[in-house]
């Protein structure tokens, strides 16, 4: 719980919500919001609406991008205690984390409770997940394009042992889905406007890459943009420090990895 | 010195960002219409960076989770910047 709930807003059976009149109306409507938020404050607004409307006491949606084996990028939304996240990180858990690793090679949403936990360090962190009110938890995949390389997933929470894994479960199914996916879709744009504004990448400089991406060789690049192929080339030296990355095919990994081009 | 700015946002929210000297740890704080908006980013050693964005309710759950943070022996001052902000947030908010 967070200081704005008590026990009574709590709900002790999944099927209290989903039974209730317009239960899925309601969920839908602020689940479109998500993509109309404009910062982290608005989104999450919205996923403390979203949570409740899906009747969850907490969540979470973790987006996670790898640049290469030694760089890693986590980012936590958090409607829910955010001491958790910080003890969590603490562990330094996330590449053996069950709910996380499920997530990188399945889309379908689970109870929690279904992915099975094979080492200590598994079992350790859904004790944590315990101590700080998510004793139940649904975890939602957001299947994306990157592979193994990107990945986000929603977990909604409850303090009620069992509280998802009841048939009540189906109903909130395709809604967390689709909240899932959204929020997804929402850290994507975020990421992508951040680095266009940060590293001051223009359409050309996206174009560029992409042609890269594609496989084609500085020749075809300096023919398919109408420039010198000593121009192609310090293009992207300039784009490849600009990154900080080794080299050009780095470069273009990770304007795909972040979603750029 | 922690380094600490004062910026508009593009929905004229005024943020407030609190970065360690070594940029290992940065605040960003924001007033939101429930609360104040809270993205703590942390520079990990090996290059990795993790990013927490939540909306706190009150100081005293502000100052609930940087007592939780691991850093806050590492970098005080920062902590303190921090907590600074986000009392003049609350208090802007009346």
């Amino acid at each position: 719980m967070n200081s704005s709930t008590t026990w009574a807003d709590v709900p002790r059976d999944l099927a209290e919500v989903t039974l209730q009149d317009g239960f899925a109306d309601r969920a839908v409507d602020i689940i479109k919001r998500v993509g109309r938020a404009g910062d982290g404050a608005e989104v999450l607004e919205v996923l403390n609406s979203a949570k409740r409307a899906l009747g969850a006491e907490h969540a979470a949606f973790v987006s996670y991008v790898r640049d290469d084996d030694s760089k890693e990028s986590f980012r936590f939304l958090l409607a829910c205690d955010p001491t958790w996240c910080l003890a969590y990180q603490q562990q330094g858990w996330y590449a053996n984390d069950a709910w996380l690793l499920y997530a990188a090679t399945n889309s379908e949403p689970v109870p929690a409770s279904s992915i099975p936990l094979h080492t200590r360090g598994q079992r350790q962190a859904v004790a944590l997940a315990a101590e700080h009110g998510i004793v139940s938890a649904f975890v939602v995949p957001a299947p994306t394009s990157g592979g193994l390389s990107r990945l986000g997933v929603l977990i909604l929470g409850s303090s009620v042992e069992g509280y998802f894994d009841t048939e009540a479960v189906d109903s909130i199914k395709v809604l967390a889905r689709s909240l899932s996916m959204e929020l997804h879709e929402w850290w994507v744009r975020q990421v992508r406007r951040e680095i266009i504004q940060t590293n001051r990448i223009s359409p050309e400089d996206l174009r560029l890459l992409a042609l890269e991406r594609q496989g084609l060789t500085t020749k075809e690049i300096a023919e398919e943009l109408g420039v010198s192929t000593s121009s192609v080339d310090s293009r992207f030296q300039r784009l490849s420090t600009k990154f900080n990355m080794p080299n050009r095919r780095a470069t273009a990994r990770l304007a795909a990895e972040y979603g750029l081009i | 010195m922690p380094r600490t700015k004062r910026k508009a946002s593009a929905n004229a929210g005024l943020v407030r960002e609190v970065a360690s000297p070594d940029g290992s740890i940065a605040f960003a704080l924001k007033r939101a219409s429930t609360g104040v908006h809270v993205e703590r980013t942390q520079q990990l050693a090996e290059g990795s960076r993790v990013m927490h964005s939540t909306l706190i309710l009150s100081i005293e759950e502000f100052q609930r989770l940087c007592d939780s943070d691991p850093l806050r022996f590492e970098h005080p001052h920062t902590f303190f910047l921090a907590t600074k902000a986000c009392h003049e947030l609350f208090d802007d908010m009346g």
